[in-house]
């Protein structure tokens, strides 16, 4: 049987902000104008299979309640994404990325970041708050990717994902992953090495 | 990781919570916030004594705390349905049908676990009917 290998993405941001939203929206197409605050965490997964190897995308959107903030931690843990989200129309809500970005640092230091402005729809009304082009520069200055989404109308949420995906497949066949060496082995001795090293 | 039932708790993050809630009590200052973190971490854990711990604490926080009622109701269900007790799970779900119609994070525990109780039954179902040829065919050996 071919192993499948796990991409671990996590949800990261102030309550109110929108993870949940995205989360369903990507994986159900619906939008809830009444989300309720998440109890914790939840979770979705899908699998997918490209060049004959088999994925399991697993997203974990944890709750921004502060109550949550040091047990949903664990949940951060063999995380290879994160998508911190933060209210467009909301200052407070990006300020506090840095700091959502040092919760995460203290679990997982390897974790991809991107950066995602939530509820873009609401921009016909509201002023962006930071302004993007800032938002812009402070995701070049980190080097991160930044995206605007809206989980109302769609647009954006599925090339959020899928640039995440094909970053993550691109970048794991430049760089040989555990199950590229317990495939691959040369010999018994190297692979038994290898082996014993990663994982 | 198939679904929210399974995830758990490792025994190191266990053991930093139960001292985090142990130096409250000690110091007799019990923090509501400490005792459901702690309380958290046990109704996920590996074993069922600790499930148990984690219940009475979640119970107690219920009966005593105005805050984080419906938090500890999801994880009351949680719990119950990590012992196998899906009727208990289930009562706590039922909680929100009130409060919370509608809430989707409630619906899709309630679904995980209506599927394991029919699992559950069914194995049973099976286990009746396994046990009623063994018996059949022993009184007929007997006969002969
Ligand atoms: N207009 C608009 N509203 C949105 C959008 N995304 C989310 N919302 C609304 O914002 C509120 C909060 O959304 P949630 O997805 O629950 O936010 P969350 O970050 O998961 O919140 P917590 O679980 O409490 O941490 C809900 O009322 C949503 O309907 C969006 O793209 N556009
Ligand atoms: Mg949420």
């Amino acid at each position: 049987m071919k192993k499948r290998e796990h991409i671990k993405i996590v949800l990261l941001g102030d309550k109110m902000t929108g993870k949940t939203s995205l989360r369903k929206r990507y994986f159900s197409g619906h939008f809830n104008e009444t989300e309720l605050a998440t109890i914790g965490a939840g979770f979705d997964s899908r699998v997918f299979t490209l060049q004959d190897k088999e994925y399991e995308m697993e997203v974990w959107d944890t709750s921004g309640e502060e109550k949550y903030q040091s047990i949903c931690r664990m949940y951060y843990r063999n995380a290879a994404v994160a998508i911190l989200c933060y209210d467009v129309t909301i200052y407070s809500t990006f300020q506090k990325l840095n700091y959502w970005i040092g919760e995460l640092y203290k679990i997982q230091e390897s974790c991809k970041i991107y950066v995602c402005a939530t509820k873009l729809d609401l921009l016909d009304q509201y002023e962006a708050n930071p302004q993007i082009n800032f938002v812009e520069s402070y995701a070049r200055e980190n080097g991160v990717k930044f995206f605007l989404t809206s989980s109302k109308t769609g647009e954006n949420v599925v090339s959020l994902f899928d640039e995440i995906l094909d970053d993550y497949i691109s970048n794991s066949q430049n760089t040989p992953s555990c199950t590229d060496t317990i495939k691959l082995p040369t010999n018994k001795r190297r692979w038994m090495k290898q082996n014993k090293k990663c994982c | 990781m198939d679904d929210i039932l399974d995830e758990m708790t490792s025994a190191q993050d266990l053991k930093k919570f139960e001292r985090e809630y142990n130096i409250t009590l000690l110091n007799g200052n019990l923090d509501p916030k400490v005792q459901f973190q702690y309380a958290w971490c046990l109704v996920r854990s590996k074993y069922s004594s600790d499930i148990y711990k984690g219940i009475l604490l979640l119970k107690n926080l219920l009966d005593t705390s105005s805050m984080e009622r419906r938090d500890c109701m999801y994880y009351l269900a949680i719990g119950h349905a990590r012992i196998k007790e899906y009727n208990k799970a289930l009562e706590y779900i039922n909680l929100f049908s009130t409060t919370e119609p509608g809430n989707t994070q409630i619906e899709h525990l309630e679904s995980l676990i209506r599927n394991k109780l029919r699992e559950k039954r069914d194995r049973n179902g099976s286990l009746i009917a396994i046990a009623g040829i063994t018996s059949l065919i022993s009184i007929f050996l007997m006969k002969k």
